[in-house]
């Protein structure tokens, strides 16, 4: 009879939903219906699976709690918008339905990155965004990243693997001026402290340490603003990952290789450890 | 006939009086109409024809069909904003109905999907989550007696996948 059931893609979907992330990423491996289950384009409709760093819970002092639900409520809104390929705009919570007592468990759980899964796989022009700026928290999928900034007090980065499964790690900055970093009190996790298109590199403080950390993320056609990978919860392990966002900048259908830390000695000064290869300007034929 | 509005606001007054409901198996339950109806899709075939006085429904077996019917009357009751059931002793009372062997469960859960019970079919499907959760891929595959059929170089796949979540 569990044959009878696991043939019902209805049912399977309704079960993987009430799992968590990590129950999910054990069912995947079952059989390939089930992996295939867990992609289906229905199944995270409306009920976007987010696992929240909880030092955004602690970043701010003046917010609450219920922010995290908060949060949580916009970007259910904003997967739901994204499959009626509507504007990814967050949108104000009415009307979403949210599973309150998932959000509270992952806050108990403490899990450490944040974990968004698309309800269908991404196209390479798309991309899936996340922003922190005075006015609040926004996450969105779009062609482009918005107000990556040197300058700004906002700053976006996502991670994608190309395959639906989306998840945005770490932290921010909140009051970025003149490239000094104003201490943290995040436990664990990344800040982005400036892009730098310039010299392309994006820098990141590691805030348990206070050790800086330059990403070369400039490599043969590839131009920020990059859309990043990251994985890791501490700087020896993290990796990370780029690929170069359409915009008015080319893009480069190769992946940045595995890019290992930097030395934490000398941090901030410390050179790729591989020199970039010269720059090569692929045009974009879809502009 | 009542139109839709005041069949929305009123739904109680045509679901007076029994209904015989017969499983696959023969076995028959008189049921309150009330209690059947919290099943849609009997509910839907009492609003066709109320003069009916039975209703076949040939894929639920009457092990399965006593037990959605013992569902829905004690939710009928239980559901009441008079009952004096407290949301704790619904769980509680759901948490011992659905702690039945596996065939009952995914039986149940067939059921609860053909007669349409939302509620239940919720139940079940979460029951069927707790079972699997904690659980390697390969006692996931044992205790539901599935075959492995990915090649080594998709469960890498899959494994990178995930990766992140083990770091």
């Amino acid at each position: 009879m569990a044959a009878e059931v696991f043939a019902v893609p209805e049912l399977v979907e309704l079960i993987f939903s009430c799992l968590d992330i990590r129950s999910l990423a054990s069912v995947k491996l079952v059989c390939r219906g089930w992996n295939q289950a867990t992609k289906s384009t229905t199944f995270w409709r409306g009920q976007c699976r987010l696992v929240l760093h909880p030092s955004i819970l602690e970043y701010n002092e003046k917010k609450p709690s219920t922010d995290w639900v908060q949060l949580y409520r916009s970007v259910l809104k904003v997967t739901e918008s994204y499959e009626a390929g509507k504007s990814t705009d967050p949108i104000a919570s009415e009307n979403v339905h949210i599973l309150p007592d998932e959000v509270t468990m992952e806050i108990r759980s403490r899990s450490p990155w944040v974990q968004f899964r698309c309800p269908t796989p991404l196209q390479e022009s798309q991309t899936i965004w996340f922003c922190v700026d005075g006015t609040g928290w926004r996450i969105g999928v779009g062609s482009e990243v918005p107000a990556c900034g040197m300058g700004s007090t906002s700053a976006s980065y996502g991670l994608c693997d190309w395959n639906g499964s989306v998840g945005f790690g770490g932290e921010w900055h909140q009051d970025y001026s003149g490239g000094k970093a104003v201490p943290s009190r995040v436990p664990i996790g990344l800040r982005l402290v400036a892009l730098s298109p310039t010299q392309g590199t994006l820098s990141f403080l590691w805030p348990r340490d206070g050790v800086m950390q330059r990403f070369p993320v400039a490599r043969a056609g590839v131009r920020l603003p990059t859309y990043l990978i990251f994985t890791g919860t501490e700087p020896a392990r993290m990796r990370c990952l780029g690929r170069a966002l359409k915009g008015d900048l080319p893009w480069s259908d190769e992946p940045l290789d595995v890019v290992p830390m930097l030395p934490a000695a000398d941090p901030v000064a410390a050179p790729p450890l591989s020199p970039p290869p010269s720059p090569i300007p692929v045009p974009d034929s879809r502009d | 006939m009542a139109t839709p509005a005041a069949a929305a606001a009123a739904p109680a007054p045509q679901l007076e009086g029994d209904i015989k409901l017969v499983s696959e198996d023969a076995h028959e339950f008189v049921t309150p109409k009330n209690v059947a109806a919290q099943c849609k899709m009997i509910k839907t075939m009492l609003e066709v024809s109320e003069e009916q006085e039975f209703i076949n429904l040939p894929n639920v077996k009457g092990k399965e069909l006593e037990k959605v019917i013992e569902y829905c009357r004690y939710h009928v009751q239980a559901d009441k904003p008079d009952s004096g059931v407290s949301d704790n002793d619904k769980k509680t009372w759901d948490e011992n109905f659905v702690k039945v062997d596996k065939e009952t469960l995914f039986n149940l859960i067939m059921a609860a999907n053909y007669l349409d019970v939302k509620s239940l079919l919720d139940l079940t499907c979460a029951t069927v989550a707790n079972m699997l959760k904690n659980k390697t891929p390969e006692e996931i595959r044992r205790e539901f007696n599935i075959k492995n059929d990915l090649t080594p170089e998709e469960e890498e796949e899959i494994k990178r996948e995930s990766a992140w979540l083990y770091q």
